[in-house]
């Protein structure tokens, strides 16, 4: 009996590449861009949830804005509210919002009971965090930019480009700082060390306001800004993709 | 299948687990230890609360830290120290807890429906849950586990503060859940899983003693395990000779449950092992031991 010799053919290198892709694709969980992992989530946990306590953030938002504004306003019924001072007002003030919703509601504290049980699910603690940062800093921006706006009609010296540049620059500039803080240990210690290290350069900065906006502030011009705010919002959003993807040394708990 | 391979957990210097190799796939598994064996750390390993020193965790061939969401999106879990919040009804606490587990509004509210019923919840479904007992508690905490419908489910000391009731109904519960899915079932006490598990695990050392069945885990104390009727002034006596596993009192005497290595007596009765026994056995030397 005469036996045919069975001849498989070897596949050519561009066969086995597309072999090799077919088997991973199918094996592997479909990869998703930073962009549309944000989106899905955003989908899936609804700002209703995101916030799990509205009461908490109404809260601390309406006390935030209106010392803010109360600040503001005393600053602008003063009798003769001097550039240097506004700007430096300005940059103080900018992040400030979003800082103090930011340290109350970063990430679940390990020391919450529930921290377990929101640690295992699809969003963790900590991809939940990287969701609120940016819809908190989207929030900043625009009351940022109401308050930019309600303050050139009130001060004739403030240039509102100006002006909004210079709020964005710094809210980007302490957001993106506070994230690389939080990174190092969202503990009690390192949210502390950052509430003192602000207070701290808050009144340098109005003891020396005049030295800091004609050194600093008044000789960045406006492209400075634009660059300024483009690398430090680059950053920020780096620093909240880190969040998506954290894995600390031993675990979480 | 989930496929524990070589794993080692170290807090420092202190070994909490070492050399651990396990093979889990459908059904009900039983990790049966004293407190402080390395139950909950194994627990968190599984449930990526903790990652190993030393080994790697593996589910359907790849490891979990990488499959990251993909892994929690398989599993429900219940800590030992279950987390709630105070103010929230279960109905409002499950559906954060199912928007965080990625699941549709639509779909969350009907599964939400349908595991207060299961738990006997249906009727406290929008009642704050400050003014729960532990065991009401404990059942929120079953349906959060649940509402994913887990490939793997992970639940720590889950009948504590279950009345006895409660828990039979419980175990009633997992046993039907374990048809199609991974059920581990972390505990110190012995009927908990006794009836239940198609295997139990025990920790001991830091390291798996016994992956088994019921069965061949009481064979191991075949013929090794009597009950004998004695008077109370001989047992003191007789505590020192055996290794005693349980006592009662029966017609002004006392009935000694026991383990006896190569020494018989006509006066002692042959028993069938129990699980209660094994465990007693194998944590003879251990504080913490909680039959029951």
């Amino acid at each position: 009996m005469n036996k045919e010799k069975l001849v498989i053919p070897y596949p050519d290198e561009e066969g086995i590449q597309n072999e090799v892709e077919r088997i991973l694709a199918s094996s592997m969980p479909p990869r998703r861009s930073f962009a549309d992992y944000i989106t899905l989530m955003l989908r899936e946990v609804g700002l209703r949830h995101l916030f799990r306590d509205w009461t908490e953030l109404t809260y601390v938002s309406l006390i935030t804005i209106s010392l803010l504004a109360l600040m503001m306003t005393a600053y602008g019924s003063a009798a003769s509210p001097v550039p240097a001072m506004t700007y430096v007002l300005l940059f103080t003030l900018s992040p400030v919002l979003y800082l103090s919703i930011a340290l109350l509601f970063f990430a679940g504290k390990r020391d919450q009971e529930t921290y377990q049980v929101e640690m295992v699910c699809k969003y963790n603690v900590y991809q939940l965090s990287a969701l609120r940062m940016l819809v908190f800093g989207t929030a900043a921006i625009a009351v940022n930019t109401v308050g930019v706006g309600i303050g050139s009609w009130l001060l004739p010296h403030l240039d509102p480009i100006k002006g909004w540049l210079i709020s964005m620059a710094s809210l980007l500039l302490f957001g993106t700082a506070f994230l690389v803080f939080m990174r190092q240990s969202s503990g009690k210690v390192m949210r502390v060390l950052f509430i003192a290290g602000w207070l701290v350069m808050n009144l340098l900065l109005y003891q020396f306001n005049e030295f800091f906006y004609t050194v600093i502030l008044n000789r960045i011009p406006l492209l400075g800004y634009a660059i300024w705010i483009v690398a430090c919002g680059w950053y920020f959003v780096r620093c909240v993709r880190m969040l998506v993807t954290i894995h600390q040394k031993e675990g979480y708990v | 299948m989930l496929a524990i391979r070589n794993v080692s957990k170290y807090y420092g210097t202190f070994c909490a687990l070492k050399d651990i190799d396990l093979e889990l796939s459908h059904g009900v598994y039983g990790l049966l230890a004293p407190n402080g064996a390395g139950k909950t750390t194994l627990i968190k390993l599984l449930v990526t609360l903790l990652f190993p020193t030393k080994g790697e965790i593996l589910y359907n061939g790849k490891n979990i830290l990488g499959l990251d969401e993909h892994y929690r999106e398989q599993l429900g879990y219940l800590p030992q120290q279950f987390g709630y919040y105070k103010n929230y009804s279960p109905n409002q606490y499950l559906m954060y807890i199912a928007a965080l587990k990625g699941i549709g509004k639509a779909e969350a509210k009907t599964r939400i429906g349908e595991l207060l019923r299961l738990v006997a919840l249906e009727e406290v479904a929008h009642k704050k849950m400050k003014a729960f007992s532990g065991g009401m508690i404990q059942r929120v905490g079953i349906a959060q586990a649940m509402l994913n419908d887990p490939k793997i489910l992970i639940l720590d000391e889950p009948t504590a503060g279950l009345d006895p009731k409660e828990r039979v109904r419980f175990r009633n519960l997992l046993s039907e859940l374990a048809r199609e899915r991974i059920v581990i079932l972390s505990t110190h006490i012995v009927s908990d899983v006794e009836s239940i598990a198609g295997e139990i695990i025990m920790i001991k050392d830091s390291r798996i003693l016994y992956q088994e069945t019921v069965e061949q885990l009481c064979q191991t104390l075949e013929g090794r395990v009597y009950e004998t009727l004695m008077d109370y002034e001989a047992a003191d006596d007789f505590r020192r000779r055996v290794l005693s596993l349980s006592e009662k009192q029966e017609q002004g005497r006392l009935r000694i449950r026991f383990m006896a290595d190569g020494e018989t007596d006509e006066s002692w009765q042959s028993v069938r092992p129990q699980l209660e026994d094994v465990f007693l056995h194998v944590y003879r030397d251990e504080e913490a031991v909680t039959p029951g």
